[in-house]
């Protein structure tokens, strides 16, 4: 459990600062060159924590403890201009709690698990085509702290939550290049074959300061799906503009819900409350959107960000009280909690979430930066408005040498306990990362 | 769609949009000028090429960072990635007309940025790299012989057009003789100087005449200043314009 919070900081932290840990290496954007080249890079990922012997997850420990220890690598060959091969992968060490039985204590098991996250070759060819076959990472839509319309990698998901280390679906995808509007389509083969579909996305940028895509997918999980979401320069679309203001849109429709019904239960002591069944398809279709904004203060080159999302078929502040006090009481006798943690993705289980980010860019700010030439920050919070829980980032960035990037990730959750981020495994978590591109 | 090209990515660079095409040295009042300012573009820079680009940015005299990328244009869309340093690498820049987007390939994330934010950490911005086009979005108001470090030159007082997001005011220097331009200072609204543009070590590449180096200095801080630097140019009329789009942007790796 305790990396599945890991990996929404991950999230959250890319949210706001756009900074991230394993990097990938260029490939054929132009094209003018057609040697042969290979690109690597290592990222090593390490912190502490401050462990919540309150929360619902079960941790057997108080006090600071390390966390997060994760060595990834990236390698990527570019055969031609027209031929790319791509390999992520990493090792990590977690922590796994076990109970033999409901009054046994918890006991802890350190391991390493390792994991392919991309493993794909991609191909163009007759100008206008791309084939990628394999492991590939496929996000569609816009959102930053969420996106609705990301079908392929289910949001209850928890690998899915880290774009960077995420792991990635294996798929087969074909896009199809015009001028102005681009077509993919994709047969996903996840592991996971509920998951496994068919799907095409129209991306186009054809109106000036306008773009969009509309999304359709098919699964077993998602039923029929759609989705539409832009990007637009709203001062750009009634006159004068520099590029500085920026609204999102997402809304995505789905035949089946990801989310179970909550059965409650009346027991002596409490009351409780049971997995049950997914939500019936005859509420559906299931509506999510995200909306956001950015704006970028030209004079301090701060960039403020804002996104507000609402999932229709997750759980309302009366439904997560019931979740989390059930979880809180009950005896682990019943089997239910654990079934409620393996769905509890954070950001992702309450209706009505907003994020807001500020941050400061070595990308755009130019030399201007007051403190040195490579250092990003970014703050970032998000607030879940069910249960008026909050989760709050810090993330720092600078880079070295040409080659070496430095990340400092500081995480600190605030709630009740019987709250979505006041639950989290630990009272506050800092990472240490860092990256070196060969 | 203007046909910007090359020189919009280098804009200020591009600036030099002021080429001589067939001047045999005349004195300035002889020149018509605004004919020969319209004529810069086309002599400038190929309108459709791939090139390979150095920036150096320094501080206080002090290189600062240095940036390599590669790039192609056509018209008035541009696609650049990012070569080094080596933490940038799997950066992409997309300009497709007036949208401008970073995309960041290991995250499979694109945002908009603003024409004003600064070109990946240097001292040139994204609009001296990408959008400035002196013919199309300056007026030019008058002219005048003057002398530059004792070369008699033309000085040239542009202003923008409206609802151009550029500089307010540039005056430029022309050399008649080399058929070139010098300097172009940038001014805003204010009118305070905000940085000067320099080029220098033009080539003859086909029927262009292009200024292989750029020197960016800010009129705010002395000692600070970008070089822009041509690695190679080449002409390339064949660039796909598929490769402008935003979904060729988010398919790349």
């Amino acid at each position: 459990m305790k990396k599945v919070a890991s990996q929404f900081c991950k999230l959250i932290v890319i949210g706001g600062s756009f900074c991230s840990a394993i990097v990938t290496v260029p490939a054929l954007a132009i094209g003018s060159s057609d040697e042969r080249r290979l690109d690597a890079a290592l990222n090593l990922n390490s912190g502490f924590e401050d462990l919540n012997s309150k929360s619902v997850y079960p941790t057997d420990k108080e006090g600071i403890h390390s966390a997060n220890n994760l060595l990834g690598v990236e390698l990527k060959l570019r055969q031609s201009s027209n031929t790319v091969f791509q390999f992520t992968g990493y090792a990590m060490r977690v922590t796994e709690l076990k109970s033999l039985g409901p009054n046994d204590a918890i006991i802890t098991e350190e391991k390493y698990i390792s994991k392919v996250g991309q493993a794909f070759v991609s191909h163009r060819f007759m100008d206008n085509y791309k084939l990628t076959i394999g492991r590939q990472r496929v996000l569609w839509g816009h959102g930053l702290s969420y996106v609705p319309s990301d079908f392929i990698n289910p949001p209850l998901e928890p690998e899915s939550l880290d774009l960077v280390n995420a792991r990635g679906v294996d798929a087969i995808v074909l896009d199809y290049f015009l001028a102005k509007n681009n077509f993919t389509f994709i047969v996903n083969k996840n592991n996971n074959m509920e998951r496994a579909g068919v799907g095409g996305k129209w991306t186009s940028n054809l109106i000036d300061s306008l773009d969009f895509n509309l999304v359709y997918y098919n699964s077993a999980e998602t039923g029929n799906a759609l989705g539409l979401s832009f990007s637009a320069d709203p001062q750009a679309l009634i006159g004068e503009s520099q590029g500085q203001f920026n609204v999102t849109a997402n809304i995505a429709l789905r035949e089946r819900s990801q989310y179970p019904v909550i059965v409650y239960e009346v027991l002596p002591e409490y009351l409780t409350t049971k997995v049950g069944p997914l939500q019936d398809e005859k509420n559906s279709p299931f509506l999510t959107y995200l909306i956001g904004g950015s704006y970028e203060f030209i004079e301090s080159r701060l960039s403020l960000r804002s996104e507000f999302y609402y999932i229709e078929d997750a759980y309302s502040q009366e439904d997560l009280q019931g979740i989390y006090h059930s979880l809180l009481t009950a005896s682990y006798a019943n089997d239910s909690p654990y079934g409620w943690l393996n769905v509890l993705a954070f950001g992702r289980n309450q209706q009505r979430y907003f994020n807001l980010t500020l941050n400061r860019e070595t990308h755009t700010e130019g030399s201007e930066n007051h403190f040195t030439n490579t250092l990003s920050y970014g703050i970032g919070l998000t607030r879940g408005l069910e249960d008026h829980s909050e989760l709050i980032s810090l993330n720092i960035n600078s880079s070295y040498f040409d080659a070496v990037e430095l990340s400092l990730d500081i995480l600190v959750p605030q709630g009740k306990s019987d709250t979505e981020f006041g639950t989290m495994p630990f009272n506050w978590r800092a990472s240490f990362g860092m990256k070196y591109i060969f | 769609m203007r046909d910007v090209s090359l020189r919009l990515v280098i804009s200020g660079l591009v600036i030099a949009l002021f080429a001589f095409p067939a001047l045999a040295n005349p004195p300035a009042n002889a020149i018509d000028v605004a004919a020969l300012f319209q004529d810069v573009g086309a002599k400038m820079y190929p309108p459709s090429a791939t090139a390979g680009m150095k920036i150096t940015s320094f501080k206080k005299d002090v290189m600062s960072k240095t940036l390599t990328v590669e790039f192609a244009a056509k018209g008035d869309n541009v696609l650049i990635e990012i070569l080094t340093p080596r933490v940038d690498k799997g950066k992409y820049i997309l300009k497709a007309k007036d949208d401008l987007w970073m995309y960041f390939s290991r995250l499979h994330r694109s945002i908009r940025i603003a024409t004003r934010d600064s070109f990946m950490g240097t001292d040139a911005s994204n609009y001296d790299l990408l959008e400035l086009d002196l013919v199309n979005d300056y007026e030019l108001i008058s002219h005048a012989e003057d002398k530059l470090e004792g070369l008699a030159v033309i000085r040239l007082e542009l202003k923008a057009k409206a609802n151009i997001k550029g500089y307010a005011r540039i005056v430029s220097w022309l050399d008649p003789a080399q058929k070139i331009i010098i300097k172009n200072d940038c001014y805003a609204i204010s009118g305070s100087i905000i940085k000067t543009i320099s080029y220098s070590d033009y080539k003859i590449n086909g029927d262009f005449n292009i200024p292989m180096k750029t020197r960016i200095d800010s009129a705010t801080e002395p000692g600070r200043y970008s070089l822009v630097e041509f690695s190679a140019i080449k002409e390339d009329k064949n660039i796909n314009d598929n490769i402008f789009s935003l979904g060729y942007l988010e398919s790349l790796h």
